[in-house]
């Protein structure tokens, strides 16, 4: 079979297997097995898919996975992240300030966790029914904490920059550290939008807000944790101390530590914790099991490599190619969530987007964004219905999207900001070696 | 019979959960396991020898065995835009093919696990540093694998049983 054939038969038979509504992983194992017994035996498949799994699963950067899950898990499940809220919307005296401390609690949160759904879980359980309370726009409360949760994974650590570094082979710790000053970046345009949003739509921001104040051991209370945990891992990695599994697992001990002492978690948090863990564990396990079958089909074909010189053979500037690569994100991301679309296509794009002279760290932090504004976007915009479901009925579904426009405005804003200056992303890794 | 077959299902659930379980306690003792390891290493000036083999190695049983709980919860990401649009029996069916498909895909994994452990089993050693026999972490991934495989055949035969206007 030519590798078109190849590419274009897998990719048309997954497209075919995700319409018709089975999950993701299995569509990715189901239109890859009849390809690969193209190439080998079933007998042959079976002990190829043993290496594979093997191969793929005894990692120790892959273990940092399931523990900054579980560190997340942990901070959604006790006090700590909510706590941070209200620090940030009672500390300051500030019209728009639970705006405002929903920005820097979302920006706080994904300092110490990498899930944009978890953050806008967290952060969105608690302001958006406060937001609500004190006169704030649904489209603005909403839209605000929908886009907040993009932050956790901009900024380090980051599942979405671990899940590329793993697929592209690239330093895990260069791209978390890519992504602060682009994180920092965007917390700053967020804010901005939320300016802009005060003066246009006077109406949606509240001129009183009455909220309790906040004593300082209350402060070094709410604060203190998310501030400790950030900085083990931070310092852990950047230092050199720690390997970023090994971060992972100590901030992990340290959560839990902190979680149980000043942020109120109980056993059933504590267990709820673990098989929330387990159950994003299972969906990873199988995406990954078959993600690399996936890829063993392409790489056998050589699909990577031809389709590489075959966009390379338009003579395209690198900056359309980019454009190019960039608009079929935004579109497969109105369909597909970030990780599946990771290791469906990221294989397959990565050596393009290196053949076209990019950087990749660089393209990381690019292709990061990117999966944000696709967690934005309907049909599948994953940060949607979960600020839709918290806000029980309060909020529809198109006020939450009307609320996410300008923000996506502000994620597309950065984009540009790091293709004009690419040293917004690459002067910080460098700088640290 | 379906009360027999809900019935078994509640077992198999049950196993289901105890599986997550056991792979929750298997993140509790790697990240207990490193920690001691970064300690050591600082504190003691000893480092742990084999901690980053172990927990590696401790991590594929864990990466299979929330599979079915996955699968208990609906935390897998589908795409339903389609399907919803379905008239009863459309959904049915279409729950019954994708069903199938992951049946089938569990099966493979299953065989393949299966078979991993059993050649494992004569082969010896996990890896080159450590001397654990690598059966040892096949067997319970290829169980968790086995145990959606059970699992999955079992929702689908409950879901042909199902009336249409009940899926």
């Amino acid at each position: 079979m030519e590798w078109y054939e190849v590419g274009l038969g897998l990719l048309g038979l997954l497209m075919l297997l995700i319409a018709i509504g089975l999950p993701i992983p299995f569509a990715l194992a189901a239109a890859s097995l009849p390809f690969l017994w193209q190439i080998q035996s079933f007998q042959t498949s079976l002990v190829s898919s043993q290496l594979k799994l093997w191969g793929v699963w005894i990692d120790y950067i892959l273990l940092a996975v399931p523990l900054f899950v579980f560190l997340g898990e942990l901070i959604g499940k006790s006090n700590i992240g909510p706590n941070l809220y209200q620090f940030l919307h009672q500390g300051f005296r500030l019209r728009g300030s639970a705006a405002y401390g929903s920005i820097g609690a979302c920006a706080g949160f994904g300092a110490v966790c990498g899930s944009s759904m978890v953050g806008s879980l967290t952060i969105g359980g608690v302001a958006l029914p406060e937001m609500l309370r004190l006169g704030y726009g649904k489209e603005l409360s909403s839209g605000v904490l929908a886009a907040g949760g993009t932050l956790s994974v901009l900024l380090p650590p980051s599942l979405i920059l671990l899940f590329y570094g793993i697929v592209t082979d690239q330093s895990i710790g260069d791209l978390f550290i890519a992504g602060v000053i682009p994180g920092l970046i965007l917390v700053t345009l967020f804010c901005v939008v939320v300016l802009i949003w005060g003066v246009m739509r006077p109406g949606d921001i509240p001129a009183q807000e009455d909220a309790v104040r906040m004593g300082l051991f209350q402060i070094a209370a709410t604060v203190g944790p998310i501030a400790l945990i950030g900085l083990v891992i931070t310092v852990a990695i950047y230092a050199g101390i720690a390997t970023p599994t090994e971060a992972a697992a100590v901030a992990a001990l340290l959560t839990v530590i902190l979680a149980f002492g000043v942020g109120g978690l109980r056993w059933d948090g504590f267990r709820d914790s673990l098989l929330a863990t387990m159950r994003t564990m299972g969906y990873l396990g199988l995406l990954l099991s078959a993600g690399t079958l996936f890829g063993f089909v392409l790489t056998y074909y050589r699909v990577p490599y031809e389709f590489t010189q075959f966009f390379l053979g338009f003579d395209l500037s690198p900056y359309v190619v980019l454009s190019i690569v960039l608009i079929f994100y935004i579109i497969m991301g109105m369909f597909l969530e970030p990780v599946s679309m990771t290791f469906i296509t990221l294989p397959t794009i990565f050596p393009l987007m290196a053949a076209a002279g990019f950087d990749l760290i660089w393209f990381g932090v690019v292709y990061t964004i990117t999966m944000e504004i696709a967690v934005l976007t309907p049909p599948v915009g994953l940060n949607l219905y979960v600020i839709q479901g918290i806000s029980r009925g309060q909020v529809s579904i198109g006020q939450v999207i009307t609320g996410c426009l300008p923000f996506i405005g502000a994620l597309v804003l950065l984009i540009f900001i790091l293709i004009l200056m690419p040293e917004t992303a690459l002067w910080l890794p460098e700088q640290m070696k | 019979m379906d009360r027999g077959l809900d019935r078994v299902i509640a077992v198999v659930e049950r196993l289901v959960l105890w599986f997550a379980g056991l792979g929750a306690g298997v993140i509790l003792i790697q990240m207990v396991w490193i920690s001691y390891g970064v300690f050591t290493r600082y504190a003691l000036n000893a480092p742990d020898r084999m901690v980053t083999e172990a927990t590696a190695l401790l991590l594929f049983p864990v990466a299979f065995a929330g599979l079915a709980y996955a699968m208990r919860e609906d935390a897998y990401p589908k795409v339903t835009m389609l399907t919803d649009m379905l008239p009863p029996l459309g959904r049915k069916l279409v729950g019954i093919v994708n069903l199938t498909l992951m049946a089938g895909v569990g099966i493979f994994f299953s065989m393949a696990g299966l078979n991993a452990t059993l050649s494992a089993f004569n082969s010896g050693s996990s890896s080159e540093i450590l001397l654990w026999p690598r059966w040892m972490f096949w067997a319970p991934g290829a169980t968790a694998l086995v145990l959606f495989s059970i699992y999955t055949a079992l929702l689908l035969t409950r879901l042909i049983r199902t009336p249409a206007q009940e899926v």
